[in-house]
């Protein structure tokens, strides 16, 4: 099976912020919904690199990636298709956070 | 001709017209050199503006109550005298000689606002301080850099033009928006090399963290300044470097964390956990209860957890300090960790949050 690789700098924004999208044009409701939401529509596994941005706010991530779950995502099921790349280790915690 | 007896002399009518009025105009005078508005209209061609002179402080800033006191009745009249009583006006720098930069922020915001309310159709012209002290010239060159002239079409002095702005004016940079983008990192990102890696990453985190709530929590209600309702959800901010240290500022003109809480949390929690914090006064118990409950987990992530990014935005760097302000309240901390809890008598309608970081401890840092 294909994975996706999602590089959130190169192929959404450097500066991801905001919750809604009405917030601003790089906000997490936009990334969950175009790139999110597609690749978990498709079979196999998806690679988020996180490295590269700006920062990234509890707004954005909260939204992007507990958002899912609101979606009805299976809680227990996002972590085992969602895998998380950054150097820095608190920021994959933080999101798992969101995805339990 | 019958002329009335004045001081043992015949004073023809006309004189002592004259004599009146000029006895008018200086008491004016007087009046308004003592920080007072203007309560007579002198007799003008209705070709010319009808101006309204409004004093600024000596010392722009929010730091003491005294330059807070008189900063935010200088906020207070720019914003009436605008929307409310549709005046033209001329701000008079001429005795101002320090900007703040926290103060000259909440000055800036409530101009642009005010001149967007009113939709830029009131004359707004700046008297700069004269040139031929350090300090004035320094004025002048910050209202043109931060773009204040610009807002209200004034040209800058014709010297501006020629002149290599001062070392302390140069690094001042502005930015206002409704929407969270690319623009307030930008501005930080100019600052770029002069603080660690770590410390941008932390500032531009809290930064765009403080513009979400800003969005999201300060305009959720009517701000209640008298001046009638407007919709928009702005903010403002300045980067400034001065003394070695890199300040990060922004702010909004909305309801304030003191009325905005309520509308997020229960008021019973609140008034739990507000009973064990006591600061003081309810404005800045609000703001200290905001940072304790955004740090908490309560199930909904949805509310108020980005306060503490913003509070804890500049950690990583040594020396480094955060402020709030929001409403009465001012809420910070010491060099030595102790809470700083300041209750004002004077109202900042809205919240401003600053950082600032040491530059040079900084890049050592990285």
């Amino acid at each position: 099976m294909d994975e996706t690789v999602i590089n959130i700098a190169r192929d959404f924004s450097r500066a991801p912020a905001g919750r809604y999208v009405s917030d601003g044009p790089n906000s997490g409701e936009r990334f969950r919904t175009e790139f999110l939401v597609p690749a978990l529509a498709r079979e196999g596994d998806i690679v988020i690199e996180l490295d590269g941005t700006r920062a990234y706010g509890s707004s954005f991530l909260e939204e992007a990636f507990g958002g899912l779950v609101r979606l009805g995502y299976a809680a227990a099921d996002l972590p085992r298709r969602i895998a998380l790349r950054s150097a820095d280790p608190s920021l994959v915690t933080e999101i798992r956070g969101y995805l339990a | 001709m019958r002329f009335r007896k004045y001081g043992g002399t015949d004073v023809p009518p006309g004189v002592r017209r004259r004599r009146f009025r000029r006895r008018v105009r200086e008491r004016e005078k007087r009046h308004i050199g003592r920080d007072g508005e203007r309560r007579w209209q002198m007799a003008r061609p209705k070709s010319q503006p009808d101006f309204v002179r409004i004093l600024a402080p000596v010392h722009v800033s929010l730091l003491s109550a005294e330059n807070r006191a008189t900063t935010l009745a200088f906020c207070r009249k720019i914003r009436e005298r605008l929307t409310i009583s549709g005046n033209d006006l001329l701000l008079d720098f001429s005795r101002t000689n320090q900007l703040q930069a926290t103060g000259m922020l909440a000055v800036m915001a409530e101009l642009d606002r005010s001149v967007r309310m009113t939709g830029g159709k009131r004359l707004i012209r700046c008297k700069l301080p004269s040139r031929h002290t350090e300090e004035g010239m320094i004025v002048g060159q910050v209202l043109d850099q931060i773009g204040m002239l610009e807002l209200i079409g004034q040209d800058p002095p014709i010297e501006h033009a020629n002149e290599s702005f001062h070392e302390s004016v140069r690094p001042w940079r502005y930015a206002t928006g409704t929407r969270i983008d690319e623009k307030p990192g930008s501005v930080l990102e100019e600052h770029e090399g002069r603080i660690s890696e770590a410390v941008m990453k932390g500032m531009q985190k809290g930064l765009a963290e403080a513009i979400v709530n800003s969005l999201h929590h300060a305009y959720a209600q009517p701000r209640r300044d008298g001046c009638g309702a407007f919709k928009e959800r702005r903010w403002w901010m300045f980067t400034h470097e001065t003394n070695g240290m890199l300040s990060v500022i922004v702010c909004d003109l909305g309801i304030g964390i003191p009325r905005s809480l309520p509308l997020n949390w229960p008021r019973k929690l609140l008034s739990v956990i507000g009973e064990v914090i006591d600061g003081g006064s309810p404005d800045v118990t609000a703001i200290r209860t905001a940072l304790i409950l955004g740090k908490s987990s309560t199930g909904n992530a949805h509310r108020g957890r980005g306060l503490p990014q913003v509070w804890e935005a500049t950690q990583e760097a040594e020396n480094s300090s955060v402020g709030i302000y929001s409403d009465r309240a001012y809420v910070s901390t010491a060099e030595n960790g102790d809470p700083i809890n300041v209750n004002y008598r004077d109202r900042f309608l809205g919240t401003l949050v600053w950082w600032r970081v040491p530059i040079e401890a900084a890049v050592t840092d990285g």
